[in-house]
């Protein structure tokens, strides 16, 4: 017998499936205990921001990974679910002279308050319709056409956000609060279950942390579901080939709606999260070139793959946040050690410790990206059908099996 | 009227590209339980008939009537859903699809979610589907696709089975196969109407055919007379 290459075995503990779900849940169970290990709090903020980030690429990976439409505009979904947030759940809207409260929703001199776990769905649900809004006239479109609409709407929802505030020259109440952001935005409460003691209004990121984990979890169950259902063949079958889809009797336009809205539903949860993290929305945080680091974290992981979308946003978060840091202090320290040396090496090293590299994170970060991208261009975690897709069966093997092929057996069915 | 209803009708179909006129003044018929050959050369209009039975060229003059309801202007699904599966032109599986997922997504516009006896169904005529059920299609040979395009037309169940040109791309033994099972599953109770190159092929199979030339139809009969037909002879089965 041949012992199998490395690669082989890699494949193979790649189709398991059982192995497949008990690596889902080492990494579940390791993500629950991170923070016991983690130094600081910095890390763990980090990680938050990193969820956020799994979040939009999950979604976004609906509509470019399953149903191949190019968005270029994703981050205006993410601004929705954040501003939705910050409308429905801060001091912004002052309402009478009187505070009304129950359960769920309090309004009045205060501004509107409701409840965080109701305003999971109706971000959700608020991302969703302007998903439907901006893809019922436009989803007809194709390919490079349907991404610069993307890309208008993309442009559109913070322009709009920008000029809804106070004064504005619509004529319009003070909505969004414009270029003066909306802050005082509420923490969820506090949550309080048997050993869980969950206090969101402290410096402690712990609980934030396990609010996002616990989304994000539930997020990639409900993904992992939709792609096999009939819903999600059907993505893929459009993406394929829309022709033998529209042959199959799908409603190519319909089913292109409803991934562009779920994708959008996505964001709307991580905007959620960030808004109420943060406390403060800001509208520039949503322009075309955060709608373009959400698709490099889709590209990155492995278009179509949800582990691909769950590493590329994890990669992304900590190479902006302290990845890229840490590189450009790590090549000036070593600026630092060179500089003890002879002659030549000693003149490299004051050059290499005086470098502004602070400044060069941006460049680090395309090099990187090049780099992966020339390396992996299937992504980090390509999706099962694309890596099976890159090993085809030779052409020999093929025509050899066509020669024997087709048995018809006649009788009862 | 006591005259039986054909399955599938063209009457007096005029379809353009543009001002490009296709097919001009086409009248078929296809009773239930048929196979219905359409024979022509490059360019004769065969697919452009195809396309028009599927809503996705719409005729501009004439009427295509599928059980005694008007399709000319339907969306492509919902004539789908009525009961006419297309087996395209070059196969057109879901390459990316395993081949169980490509035949589910040919039930998919059923009401019923019992699939199972139709799968099992294609896997009986197609042995090799079975085999290869968790492949991607887009691995498999041309007569494997081949298969999956038929099986996959199956799972809707149709009344009727419009396929173009399944011996494209084909070795002569495989062409043979395919053909077989196209008598088989005609067998089997689906009405078929088929658009074929190989004349020869198709009018053994066939119980009636059209032949079309620059998009009219200049002759058809059954197919044993088309066999004996002179034009038919000299234009598409080679002989003198």
């Amino acid at each position: 017998m041949v012992t199998p290459s490395w690669r082989e075995r890699i494949d193979h503990w790649r189709d398991s499936r059982a192995l497949r779900r008990i690596a889902a849940v080492v990494v579940v169970i390791a993500a629950f205990l991170y923070p016991l290990v983690a130094s600081s709090g910095t890390g763990l903020d980090t990680a938050t921001v990193a969820e956020v980030f799994i979040l939009l690429a999950l979604g976004l990976n609906i509509v470019v990974g399953f149903a191949g439409l190019l968005d270029l505009g994703y981050a205006a979904f993410f601004a929705i679910g954040a501003y939705t947030t910050a409308l429905l759940a801060s001091t912004h809207f002052a309402i009478g002279n009187q505070t009304h409260t129950s359960l769920l929703l309090s309004y009045g001199p205060n501004g509107v308050h409701v409840n965080f776990f109701l305003l999971i769905p109706i971000a959700a649900l608020a991302a969703a319709l302007c998903g439907i809004l901006f893809g019922a006239p436009t989803l007809r479109l194709r390919g490079d056409y349907l991404a610069i609409v993307t890309l208008g709407f993309g442009e559109i929802v913070p322009k709009v956000i920008e000029n809804l505030g106070p004064g504005n020259s619509v004529g319009l109440p003070n909505i969004t609060n414009g270029v003066n952001d909306i802050t005082g935005i509420d923490s969820p409460p506090n949550i309080n279950l048997g050993p869980i003691h969950w206090t969101f209004q402290t410096n402690d990121p712990r609980p934030w942390y396990y609010l996002g984990l616990i989304i994000v979890v539930i997020s990639v169950i409900i993904i992992y579901r939709l792609r096999s259902s009939r819903l999600g063949r059907s993505w893929v079958a459009i993406r394929e080939d829309e022709i033998a889809a529209a042959h199959a009797g799908i409603n190519i336009t319909g089913t292109r709606l409803t991934a562009f809205a779920l994708g959008a539903a996505f964001s709307g949860f991580g905007g959620l999260l960030e808004a109420s993290r943060l406390g403060t929305v800001d509208y520039t945080e949503f322009l075309f070139n955060f709608s373009i680091t959400i698709l490099v974290m889709v590209i990155l992981g492995g278009m179509g793959s949800i582990p691909g979308a769950v590493l590329g946003g994890i990669v992304i978060a900590y190479l902006n946040q302290s990845w890229l840091t840490n590189a450009a202090a790590g090549i000036n320290n070593f600026g630092g050690w060179l500089e003890k040396g002879p002659g030549l090496i000693h003149t490299l090293g004051v050059w290499l410790s005086g470098l502004p590299l602070a400044s060069a994170k941006p460049m680090i970060f395309g090099i990187i990206l090049v780099g992966i991208m020339l390396l992996r261009p299937q992504g980090l975690l390509p999706s099962g059908r694309r890596a099976r897709e890159l090993h085809p069966r030779t052409a020999g093997e093929l025509a050899e099996e066509d020669s024997e092929l087709y048995t018809v057996r006649t009788g009862e069915i | 009227m006591d005259e039986k209803q054909p399955l599938l009708e063209f009457r007096d179909v005029d379809t353009y590209y543009g001002s490009l006129h296709i097919l001009k003044d086409v009248n078929y018929s296809v009773d239930a339980g048929e196979i219905v050959a359409l024979l022509g050369s490059n360019g004769a209009g065969k697919t452009t008939t195809m396309k028009t039975i599927l809503g996705l060229v719409r005729p501009r003059d004439g009427r295509v009537i599928f059980e005694g309801k008007e399709i000319n202007g339907l969306p492509t699904r919902q004539i789908v859903e009525m009961g006419i599966a297309p087996v395209p032109e070059g196969r057109r599986v879901f390459p990316k699809l395993t081949v169980l997922d490509n035949l589910k997504m040919g039930a998919w516009t059923r009401k019923d979610r019992d699939i199972q006896k139709d799968v099992d169904r294609v896997y009986t005529l197609f042995p090799r589907l079975a085999e290869r059920k968790n492949q991607l299609a887009g691995t498999m040979s041309g007569g494997e696709q081949q298969m999956l395009a038929i099986g996959r037309a199956l799972m809707a169940r149709p009344r009727l089975m419009i396929m173009d040109e399944p011996s494209m791309g084909l070795s002569p033994i495989l062409t043979e196969r395919v053909f077989d099972t196209i008598v088989e599953i005609n067998k089997q109770g689906t009405t078929i109407f088929m658009v074929e190159q190989n004349a020869y092929m198709a009018l053994e199979i066939a119980s009636r055919a059209y032949v079309l030339q620059t998009g009219e139809v200049v002759l058809s009969g059954t197919a044993q007379s088309l066999m004996e037909s002179d034009l038919v002879r000299r234009a598409y089965l080679g002989g003198s």
